[in-house]
């Protein structure tokens, strides 16, 4: 469903020039809960940057679903955005002027669909992430995991492939963390959407279906202990 | 204003101010800390015995002990506060000006805000000073002397202190402008000593003028000459009825005495230096003197005879004076006197210039005399003036020099002049008579004495001071005239100046209440910016406290860099209104200013006002800085740091509270003026005066608050109603969701305030400035009727008239007015009614009058004057409402029959009644007044047309009007060329025999703008909030709008990332801004219009008072003007301001690293 080729991606000029992506290859599958996992400043986010349609790559190739793309700038992927992934962020970024249910309808009007279509479909997605008595509230009166689920609902209202999560977790208590969790693992399995996690909690990435590590610029290893430089066998 | 005297002066008195504030903030801080400080010493003082006991007790106690700090400890303490603070300070100010760069919308907001009221403050502070010189300036106008300078002493007493030296008098001139309150001197020979103080001592009118008896002169007609001026007793104290000359030393051909003389002179030059007048011989002439005589520039007069006082009796000394006097004798009853004349002559004169006699002003120096240079009088005659007391030295103050703060403290400083040369102080030393011996009255007033001619640079005033006290007596032995002298200062201006007082009095109130919504305006602009600005900064400083900032270094930053950019922004906009000011004073309509010369004014404002400046606007901002900043430091951090603010509910009760009290005062208003609506009567719905008086008076300023509170509730909603009326569109179906949920954020509700705040005074400075405009010329319509409008001595027939004024058309040969459009004359008969005999004055208008009379629709029944016009030839008649009220208050319609009586004189002088004819008129309506006439006068009269005339009169006596005053139409009156060609085609008229007063179109006009209503700039004051409120409504929407849409950076971030397109983020942005734009405006410009209705009654009460005061005589009413064309460009401009900086900003937005922006600020 989604296929990474050779991404490379660098910052700054000259001297100061820094790789940080020198040749990803990945793949993530239908229904698949994927974690990605690497030091800090190893270049999690710019590569879910890239596969997300914020930032554009210098080279390599990305196709998820019909949709090519890779190096192509932010402003030209805009229907990547819409209709191929959907983004979860750690501080969440929901409008804060606008209730749960217009959050979400919002998301889908912009992508072209009718008001009534969209409501009806941003009710739908409250529903299946149990916020179906919430859904008038604006952000500030919900709480840290409630505007979090409003964010995935936001997500996969819009009939995306693919879900995009950037630390998802990082701002919830462990509670609030294990229901998002449950959420996804839900999503991928019932509704055969796809999942890539960035997280630095060891924990949260042991509950993927895989494991991804970035190291040095590259991805290497697809299970936990070999993601943590643990060799086979000891 | 001269750049010169902006360095020199006004830049020193600033950094003064802002060093003195500097230290004035820093000892406010300071304050509280040596406050401990000192509490803490007085304490140990005063209880040292105390604290050993208490070491002793703890120490025996074993409990704590006290730490003993040693001295060096507390220095290096000291020394390390002293290093953070100060020595830091440099540092810290260049990190302020540099975080302040690098969020540059942030910064921009404090300087608006601190510029703005900078600008506004000073410009009000400045004004009054302009306007206290602008007064003194435009109402001494005429006064060429300042000052007559006499000799202390009546001559032939026993005492000293004169001189009959003509010369030695001259030279104490150089003495008297070397000190700096003068600027010019001269000898004048002219009306004697005044030695006592006031117009009302009935011995003021004793002194007399030197007088033209005769003039001899081969090209001029000059023994028709009258040299009667009988108007000179009529329009001041009985003094001298005949025409005056002045003989002038040199000191009056050159510097501020001849830039004085000059400017009246209609026709010839003003000699250019004493020898020049000298060479000439040179005489100037009162116009009415040389139209007279029929004398122009150049000619000659071959000899003038005036006489001089010889001697001066009272009544019971006639017999004396019979005796004695070889010359003339003229008696002056209602003085007492009985005066001795002799004459003198002098030849060969030249006519150089011809000065147009103005006004009758101050009359102690008499008026319009004739001016002769001394240069053509022997020494004899000199000597012999001098003798009889006739010489003066005519002085001119520097005018700059008065005290402007008030007029009483310029009067105080003409009178401590007078006192400081008429007298000194000092121990007299006196014998009594009775018992010869001597005693010393201590610090008695004695007469001053000045030293002149030979020998005086080496006498000192301590020296003259003993003379005074009678120590010492003073001789000169060098060769050459020298003399004492002790002087009387006769005062020209003090007069003038306290009649000034009052009236600058009500003009400042009234001036300083029409600034009362500007200022609030730039208060608001400045906390406004302050609070958004601070606002941004606030999850910073919780965050930094987080990783562990001091409370202290932060703070200081954020006050820093409010002080370093308030700094920048009050020397700005201080130095911008001071330089500005004169020409707010120029203004004699709405944005219409005089030329430079006109007004001469140095508003530079002192150094407590500077200072005072400085504390409203830096001190203000660096206040609500700390006091926001403290608040924010004493957050909970998590409060800090989330990211919706939660706002305290405003205040709505008090909002529309405010509101409905405008509204109130509004509807009030509006029914008195309307007369009377619906139930209520004509004075409206509140019927207790005072009450009434309050709201009226505060209403406008209500409404203006309140409704700019209320209304921005409604222009925050434009989104909303944009939704409703064109959701359904495809440019905003998709975005309506995101447009629905905006305006309940409180920035964009103040956005909405601040245009309609400043929208509304744009508005409302418009219409009031347009309006006073049109009353000025309205005004002006009504007084002056026509284009020119001529008094006669005489009756005159129309052709006479048009023959007369034709011959001044000719000579002045300009080439706007050629020949006489139109002219009409207004006729006066006594009618009576046929059924009930009541008698009418009745005024005749005659047929095509509409084409020179300027007709008002106020003064007519009815809005069409050529209607009027009509119903008038038809056998119509109006009415004042006093004779409305003598013929019973007819309906309109209703007919009366007038009869009208010719009379003949019998042989015994007694009328009789030769034959009575009738016309039958109908009613049209009342008539408010006649163009030229005043309402006064038309109250009581009906007005009928030429048809009825002639049928009351017959043909014989119609065709044979005549009438002593003609008005005429020359020119299209609204052209500047028409109006120089009327000015001088009234000059001339004015000027010439038989012409009683000739009156045009443009100088009553020029009159009007400046006294009329509103005085003196105070259509500058409009403007200048005009002007001001639109750059802030510019400016305010530039600057906020773009520092709102910074703050709105991630959520266009986010929104891209859920899918919005650039295209969708744009319109969402743009349709957002523009609906509370568009509401705005609109609200804005109606709540101007709803205040500008509300100020009428403001601006009426005083208008009424001003015109109580200079008597006008036609009250017109405030119907407001509405100027379409500022008020389009205003908001056209606006509205291109926020387009720029929402394309600017949106376009930034759209540009930056969607992943950094959603990372963090």
């Amino acid at each position: 469903m989604l296929s990474v080729e050779e991404l490379r991606k660098g910052f700054g000029s000259g001297r100061r020039r820094l790789e940080v992506l020198k040749g990803i290859n990945l793949k993530v599958e239908k229904g698949e809960l994927v974690s990605l996992m690497g030091p800090s400043g190893c270049g999690k986010s710019t590569l879910l940057n890239i596969i997300g349609g914020l930032l554009e790559a210098d080279s390599g190739n990305i196709t998820l679903e019909n949709f090519d793309y890779g190096t192509k700038s932010p402003n030209k992927v805009v229907d990547v955005r819409r209709n191929g992934v959907g983004w979860i962020f750690q501080d969440f970024h929901l409008v804060e002027r606008l209730s749960a249910l217009d959050n979400v309808a919002f998301s889908l009007e912009l992508s072209g669909m009718s008001a009534k279509e969209a409501e009806d479909r941003a009710w739908t997605a409250l529903e299946r992430v149990g916020l179906g008595d919430r859904m008038e509230f604006i952000p500030d009166q919900l709480s840290g995991g409630q505007q979090q689920r409003v964010a995935v609902a936001r997500a996969i209202s819009g009939s995306r492939p693919l879900i995009l999560a950037d630390e998802p977790t990082g701002n919830l208590d462990v509670k609030s963390g294990e229901e998002i969790l449950d959420l996804f693992q839900d999503l991928c399995k019932n509704d055969g959407i796809s999942v890539l996690m960035v997280t630095h909690d060891p924990v949260l990435a042991s509950r993927a279906d895989r494991m991804l590590l970035l190291k040095d610029g590259v991805t290497a290893a697809s299970d936990i202990r070999s993601a943590w430089g643990i060799e086979e066998g000891v | 204003m001269e750049i010169q005297s902006l360095f020199s002066e006004v830049i020193p008195t600033m950094i003064f101010a802002w060093v003195f504030l500097l230290v004035f903030l820093g000892f406010m801080n300071l304050n509280a800390k040596i406050r401990k400080w000192l509490l803490k010493i007085a304490k140990n003082a005063s209880e040292p015995s105390l604290a050993v006991a208490n070491d002793f007790g703890s120490s025996a106690a074993g409990g704590n002990r006290k730490e003993k700090v040693s001295v060096g400890q507390k220095f290096e303490k000291f020394y390390l506060g002293f290093k953070t603070t100060w020595l830091a300070a440099p540092n810290n100010i260049s990190m302020a000006i540099k975080s302040a760069w690098r969020a540059r919308e942030r910064g921009l907001a404090i300087f608006a805000g601190v510029f703005l009221s900078s600008l506004v403050i000073t410009t009000v502070l400045a004004y009054a000073v302009g306007l206290n010189q602008g007064f003194f300036q435009f109402s001494l106008e005429g006064e060429v002397f300042d000052a007559k300078l006499d000799f202390q002493k009546d001559p032939g007493g026993s005492w000293d202190g004169r001189t009959n030296d003509s010369v030695l008098w001259e030279s104490f001139c150089d003495d008297l402008t070397d000190m700096e309150e003068f600027s010019d001197c001269a000898i004048v020979y002219g009306r004697q000593g005044i030695r006592i103080s006031g117009f009302f001592d009935d011995s003021f009118a004793v002194p007399q003028p030197l007088n033209v008896v005769s003039a001899t002169g081969t090209s001029a007609d000059w023994g028709n000459v009258s040299w009667d001026y009988p108007e000179a007793f009529e329009n001041g104290p009985p003094i001298n009825d005949g025409r005056t000359i002045r003989f002038y030393g040199s000191g009056v051909w050159d510097g501020e005495l001849a830039d004085r003389h000059a400017k009246s002179l209609i026709f010839g030059e003003w000699p250019n230096s004493a020898a020049d007048a000298e060479a000439n011989r040179s005489v100037i002439l009162p116009s009415k003197i040389a139209s007279a005589a029929g004398a122009e520039v150049n000619e000659t007069i071959s000899s003038l005879t005036f006489s001089y006082i010889n001697g001066t009796y009272t009544f019971d000394q006639a017999e004396k004076v019979f005796e004695e006097c070889q010359g003339t004798i003229d008696s002056n009853l209602e003085v007492g006197r009985i005066y001795c004349l002799e004459s003198f002559t002098v030849t060969n004169l030249t006519i150089v210039g011809i000065y147009e006699e103005g006004d009758f002003a101050n009359p102690t120096l008499l008026f319009h005399p004739v001016m002769v240079t001394d240069s053509v009088l022997s020494d004899e005659q000199k000597l012999t003036l001098m003798q009889k007391d006739h010489a003066y030295l005519g002085l001119a103050v520097d005018r700059n020099q008065l005290p402007t703060t008030s007029t009483r403290d310029a009067t105080n400083w003409l009178s401590n002049l007078k006192g400081d040369l008429e007298n000194v102080n000092g121990d007299l030393t006196l014998i009594d008579p009775a018992t010869n011996e001597s005693f010393v009255v201590k610090d008695a007033t004695l007469p001053r004495f000045f030293a002149v001619g030979a020998c005086s640079d080496v006498i000192s005033d301590e020296v003259l001071r003993d003379v005074s006290t009678g120590e010492v007596e003073v001789s000169c032995g060098d060769e050459g005239a020298f003399a004492l002298i002790a002087v009387e200062y006769n005062d020209l201006i003090t007069g003038t100046i306290t009649f000034l007082n009052i009236f600058l009095g009500i003009i400042q109130v009234f001036d300083y209440i029409l600034v009362i919504p500007i200022v609030a305006l730039s208060f608001v602009v400045l906390a406004y910016g302050l609070v958004l600005s601070l606002e941004q900064r606030r999850r910073e400083v919780s965050i930094q406290r987080v990783i562990g900032g001091t409370e202290q270094t932060l703070g200081r930053m954020m006050v820093i860099e409010v002080f370093a950019i308030g700094t920048i922004a009050w020397a700005l906009g201080f130095i911008l209104a001071t330089a500005s000011v004169e020409i707010v004073l120029r203004a004699v309509g709405f944005l219409r200013f005089t030329d430079a010369g006109d007004l001469d004014v140095n508003p530079i404002l002192s150094g407590g006002s500077t200072f005072v400046v400085g504390l409203l606007t830096i001190g203000v901002a660096y206040w609500r800085g700390r006091v926001t900043t403290q608040k924010f430091l004493s957050m909970e951090i998590d409060e800090g740091v989330r990211k919706v603010n939660k706002e305290r509910e405003p205040y709505y009760l008090l909002h529309w509270l405010t509101f409905a009290v405008g509204s109130l005062a509004l509807l009030e208003s509006w029914i008195q003026s309307n007369g009377g609506f619906w139930i209520w009567g004509s004075s409206g719905i509140i019927t207790n005066f005072i009450v009434n008086a309050v709201v009226l008076l505060l209403g406008p300023f209500f409404l203006w608050i309140g409704g700019a509170l209320v209304l921005s509730q409604i222009g925050a909603t434009g989104p909303q109603i944009l939704n409703r009326l064109f959701g359904w569109s495809p440019a905003i179906s998709d975005i309506r969701r995101g447009l629905s949920g905006s305006g309940s954020s409180q920035s964009v509700s103040r956005l909405s305030l601040i245009l309609l705040l400043t929208l509304s005074i744009v508005t409302l400075a418009a219409v009031q400035g347009h309006t006073g405009t049109l009353v000025d010329e309205r005004t002006t319509n009504a007084q002056n009727g026509a284009d020119l409008k001529i008094q006669f001595d005489t009756a005159l027939t129309e052709q006479e008239a048009r023959n007369r004024v034709m011959q001044s058309i000719e000579l002045i040969n300009d080439n706007d007015i050629s020949d006489i459009s139109s002219m009409t004359s207004v006729g006066t008969i006594f009618t009576e009614t046929k059924d009930t005999g009541v008698p009418l004055l009745t005024w005749v208008i005659f047929d095509g009058h509409e084409d020179t009379l300027i007709w008002d629709k106020q003064a007519i029944p009815g809005d069409n004057i050529a209607s009027l016009a009509d119903t008038l030839s038809s056998s119509g008649y109006t009415a004042g409402n006093l004779a409305e009220d003598s013929l019973d208050n007819p309906i309109s319609g209703s007919s009366i029959t007038l009869i009208y009586r010719s009379y003949e004189l019998n042989e015994f002088g007694i009328p009789i009644e030769t034959g009575s004819s009738e016309a039958t008129v109908s009613f049209a309506g009342r008539h408010q007044w006649v163009p030229g006439y005043s309402a006064a006068e038309t109250n009581s009269v009906i007005v009928i047309g030429e048809g009825t005339y002639r049928q009351l009169v017959g043909d014989s006596t119609a065709n044979s009007y005549r009438s002593s005053t003609w008005m005429f139409e020359l020119c299209d009156q609204t052209k500047a060329s028409c109006k120089d060609a009327l000015e001088t085609l009234g000059a001339d008229l004015k000027s010439r025999q038989g012409v009683v007063s000739a009156s045009d179109w443009s100088t009553a006009h020029e009159q009007n703008e400046r006294n009329g209503g509103l005085i003196f700039g105070t259509p500058g004051l409009l403007s200048m909030m005009f002007v001001v409120a639109a750059l802030a409504s510019i400016s305010s929407a530039f600057v906020f709008l773009s520092l709102v849409l910074s703050q709105r950076k991630r959520e266009l971030a986010i929104l891209q990332a859920i899918g919005a397109s650039p295209n969708q983020v744009v319109r969402l942005v743009l349709f957002e801004i523009m609906s509370i734009l568009l509401v705005s405006m609109i609200l804005g410009v109606t709540l101007g219009l709803a205040v500008a209705q509300s100020f009428n009654g403001f601006f009426g009460v005083f208008g009424f008072i001003f015109q109580l005061f200079l008597g006008q005589s036609a009250p017109i009413d405030r119907d407001l003007a509405w100027p379409w064309f500022e008020i389009v460009l205003v908001n056209g401009l606006v509205f291109m301001a926020v387009v720029g900086s929402l394309l600017f900003t949106t376009r930034r937005a759209l540009d930056s690293d969607l992943a950094t922006v959603l990372k963090g600020e």
